[in-house]
């Protein structure tokens, strides 16, 4: 049932995508409107898995589906990221590779991508056991490290814009923050009826 | 916990690692920590299991952060300028300024001149109010959510306030949009001296204060308002002068009465011989004469002029770097161009010989191409035989000298005067001093660095005097021709005068004596920005590329800045006069901040098109054509620009392929119509090059959309911008 309202979700996101993009008349334009949407998604399917624990416990919603969520986000973000680097290297970049590594924000997002392509690699139990990977929670913990990257990525970049770059970035930050924040604790029913009688 | 303890001691540990080796990069953490998270794998599948007590950790916590801190403090600067995060909060908050609709650029309103604003709003109606007290300016739909206001301070009156920090309001039907601009009125700037016929006054203008100043021996100053903005002066006979204007008509001034002649605007440079004015303008050369006013477009656009003999002109151009002779009576060209191989910064003629400065002479080929080639000269022309005869290089050093190669004197020849006893006086704005040269005679220096700093004009007086004039001071000396200083005449105050009253004015004039002034290697800012433009040429900067001179006017709210964005700031350029130029001569505080303060209030030239009218229908089709051709993707509304930089393989795979790993920073297109030669390398001599002949891999811009009348009405558009 999720797989299918995943797969839904992934089918009508690109069917949307494809149809803007039709819109575009401009072959090189049409290439920058699927990485800046892939690149869009990337960073927003990684903020979200970021997310998706800390919000759970704010909002005293522990399911068993979160680390599943968490899971598939990541891998999408991970796919995303992956798309948005082959589309870029392939189409607008030219294959210039080597400004991959001179140029600070093309240098970051390749960082980014790396970081994300080792999370994909360990996020499968079979993979893990095959590489026998022991210390995979210290890796995947450098999601924030990935997030921070793409952060640069999108503020140097020349297209993004800069409103939205912040907007998005600074809310998840802010959301993230909130972990930081001490949480009180709930009284159970039994506990309010018993201090009501005394 | 233990999760926390064990991130918390990898990341330590490839700190520390990363401190061993310590490449001031994200990069170089990231590896360290992949690294020490290989070695911890390691650990972990052997099964060793180390535990240490509370104190002993927090004991090998402190030792292992102590390096990483120190390097991190060490590198700090590195690494921010290697991930370009050294201004990424100003560049940040610059392309928010232009994001935020309603948005409107240039942000500099300056008091002396007409402007013209582009603003982004989405509405019908769209105004903009310069200060609560300020006028109120309706604005012209472009189409496209592009609005257009052209600004003329004498019409519309001074923003409020006229200097500092102006709080401006966009009203976009009715509602309105508080946006923060920069207003700045400049202080008086005498320039260039014109001796009277008698050499017993001289004279010069102001154009950022629209006045006339009249000199005598003594130092007695008059001050004569004239038109808007008057570029140059010359006598006609001994009680008149005629005075160019960039923003209005030609003026003959006698006494307090100003006279305008028929000229129209953008004359920029006048010379005057036995009653007849010859002027330099917008692509023409104009001969006035008993009121009468001749014009004759030029292919190329004139700017010094002076009398030949015959009944010649001669005229010098920045593109190509030549003279140009022509006759007076049909203002034809009589000879070919003789090429300099620089422009001339300054020219005077007398007597059948002209001398012009130059920053490098090459006759007979394109300019030298060494790195960062400077070399101040003077140049003789023989102006009958059209030749150079003798070229003499100015830059010199002194006991001063701290290192090898260091010049201190001659540097920058902005003005020359030849008297009539044969002695050439020449003023030297990057070493603060001023010469006297005559042949089989040892040359008179007088240092000017105490009293009249950055003289940019010289002129003979009659009795062994000279009238000196700093634009960056405002005042304008007279000196025995010994040096004996005699009189000093102030158009502005002086320092102490600001420093109490208008410290951003001192400021200013800091930036601007550092923007003149030469460094030690014999180079200044000034050397290939002319007065803050643009010598228009090419220049080898790092032995990389050939790179055009940039206009370092209108620079305000564009980070970053040169070709490749490399300086996130304007006050950061001088970071290239201390390292790649060896430093200043002379100690001075706060240069830094007056470079960014000068910079930023120096707005670009007004768009002839705001003076000579404007096709507005055909402006509007350019509109569409930009936004068909979908330029705006990164020439993006209103400042033409979204202050990205961009990989040259993006944009120009041709260009990329002989200059690897060069980083191309978005240009404004405003003032693009008078800024050729175009792209990087200036290897675009027109706008339309760019899109026939630079464009081969069609990406910079979807060209293919628009057809041949549509080309011409973008190209009109840019022209007019």
């Amino acid at each position: 049932m999720t797989r299918a309202v995943y797969a839904a979700t992934l089918g009508v996101g690109i069917a949307l995508l494809a149809w803007g993009a039709a819109a575009v008349t401009w072959p090189l334009e049409r290439a920058l409107f699927w990485i800046r949407s892939s690149g869009w998604l990337a960073a927003g399917l990684l903020l979200m898995a970021i997310l998706v624990t800390p919000l759970a416990r704010r909002l005293r919603s522990p399911s068993r589906a979160l680390p599943s969520l968490r899971r598939a986000l990541g891998i999408s973000a991970a796919a995303s990221a992956t798309a948005h680097a082959a589309l870029s290297l392939g189409t607008h970049l030219d294959g210039a590779w080597a400004q991959v590594a001179s140029l600070a924000w093309l240098r970051a997002g390749a960082l980014a991508w790396l970081v994300l392509a080792a999370l994909w690699l360990t996020s499968y139990p079979g993979a893990v056991r095959a590489l026998r990977v022991k210390l995979w929670k210290p890796l995947h913990r450098l999601a924030l490290v990935a997030a921070l990257l793409a952060f640069q990525h999108a503020l140097l970049s020349p297209l993004a814009a800069r409103g939205w770059v912040l907007g998005v970035f600074g809310v998840a930050a802010a959301a993230w923050l909130t972990r930081l924040i001490p949480q009180g604790r709930s009284s159970t029913p039994s506990q309010a009826s018993s201090q009501s009688q005394t | 916990m233990r999760g926390l303890r064990l991130q918390l001691g990898l990341v330590l540990a490839a700190s520390a690692l990363w401190a061993a080796l310590p490449h001031p990069s994200f990069a170089a953490w990231l590896g360290s920590y992949a690294v020490v998270w290989l070695v911890g794998q390691g650990v972990a599948r052997a099964g060793w299991r180390w535990t240490l007590g509370r104190g002993p950790t927090l004991a090998l916590g402190a030792l292992l952060l102590a390096a990483p801190v120190g390097r991190a403090i060490e590198g700090w600067g590195p690494l921010l300028e290697r991930e370009r995060l050294d201004g990424v909060a100003h560049l940040t908050a610059a392309r928010l300024r232009l994001e935020r609709t309603p948005s409107v650029a240039p942000p500099l309103v300056s008091a002396d001149r007409p402007q013209t604003f582009y603003l982004h709003a989405d509405g019908d109606a769209v105004a903009l109010r310069l200060g609560d007290g300020g006028p109120r300016l309706e604005a012209t739909p472009l189409g496209h959510g592009l609005f257009r206001v052209a600004y003329d301070p004498r019409r519309d009156g001074l923003a409020d306030p006229p200097d500092g920090a102006l709080e401006a309001t966009i009203e976009v039907d009715g509602e309105a949009h508080r946006r923060e601009l920069l207003a700045v009125r400049p202080l008086p700037h005498p320039r260039a001296l014109a001796p009277s016929p008698s050499r017993a006054r001289a004279a010069a203008v102001s154009e950022e204060t629209d006045e006339l100043a009249v000199i005598d021996r003594e130092g007695h100053l008059e001050r004569v308002e004239v038109l808007d903005g008057p570029t140059d002066v010359a006598w006609l006979d001994e009680a008149r002068v005629i005075v160019t204007h960039r923003y209005a008509d030609a003026a003959i001034v006698e006494g307090d009465a100003v006279t305008p002649v028929d000229t129209g605007p953008l004359c920029v440079h006048v010379a005057a011989r036995d009653g007849v004015a010859a002027a330099s303008c917008h692509r023409a050369l104009v001969v006035i004469e008993d009121g009468r006013v001749r014009r004759r477009a030029l292919s190329f656009q004139p700017e010094h002029v002076a009398f030949g003999p015959a009944d010649t002109l001669v005229v010098s151009s920045r593109q190509p770097p030549a003279l140009h002779r022509l006759r007076l009576s049909d203002l034809e060209p009589d000879v070919a161009p003789l090429f300099l191989g620089r422009p001339a910064v300054t020219m005077a003629a007398e007597g059948g010989v002209a001398v012009v400065a130059v920053t490098d002479f090459r006759p007979d080929g394109p300019a030298h191409l060494g790195n960062h080639f400077v070399d101040d000269q003077l140049v003789d022309v023989d102006l009958a035989a059209w030749r150079p005869i003798a070229w003499h290089r100015t830059a010199a050093r002194t006991a001063r000298q701290r290192a090898p190669g260091d010049v201190d004197r001659g540097v920058s020849p902005l003005g020359v005067d030849l008297a009539p006893d044969g002695t050439r006086w020449v003023a030297f704005a990057g070493t603060d001093d001023v010469w006297g040269l005559r042949d089989g005679r040892a040359p008179t220096m007088i240092a000017l660095e105490d009293t009249l700093p950055t003289p940019v004009s010289v002129a003979a007086l009659s009795g062994d005097r000279i009238a000196v004039a700093s634009a960056a001071f405002g005042a304008i000396a007279i000196h025995a021709a010994s040096g004996r200083p005699i009189a000093l005449a102030r158009l502005a105050p002086d320092d102490a005068t600001l420093m109490r009253d208008d410290e951003a004015a001192l400021m200013r004039r800091v930036g601007e004596r550092s923007f003149y002034e030469s460094t030690r290697s014999g180079v200044s800012c000034q050397s290939c920005h002319l007065h803050g433009g643009s010598d228009g040429q090419r220049h080898n900067i790092g032995g990389g590329a050939l790179v055009a001179t940039l206009d370092a006017r209108g620079a305000l709210g564009t980070p970053p800045f040169l070709r490749d964005g490399g300086y996130p700031t304007l006050g950061s350029l001088d970071e290239l006069a201390r390292t790649l130029y060896r430093g200043y001569l002379r100690r001075q505080g706060g240069r830094r901040v007056g470079l960014d303060r000068w910079l930023a209030s120096q707005p670009r030239p007004t768009p002839p098109a705001q003076l000579l009218g404007r096709d507005l229908a055909r402006e509007r089709r350019g509109l569409d054509a930009f936004v068909r051709a979908r330029c705006g993707l990164c020439h993006a509304f209103p400042a033409f620009t979204n202050l990205g930089q961009h990989p040259a393989e993006t944009i120009f795979p041709d260009f990329a392929a002989s200059h690897a790993g060069y980083e191309l920073d978005t240009p404004s297109l405003l003032g693009l119509g008078e800024s050729a030669p175009y792209l990087v390398d200036g290897r675009a001599e027109t706008l339309a090059a760019i899109f026939t002949d630079h464009d081969a891999a069609r990406r910079h811009g979807y060209v293919e959309a628009l057809d041949e009348a549509a080309l011409a009405d973008l190209l009109h558009l840019l022209e007019g911008l």
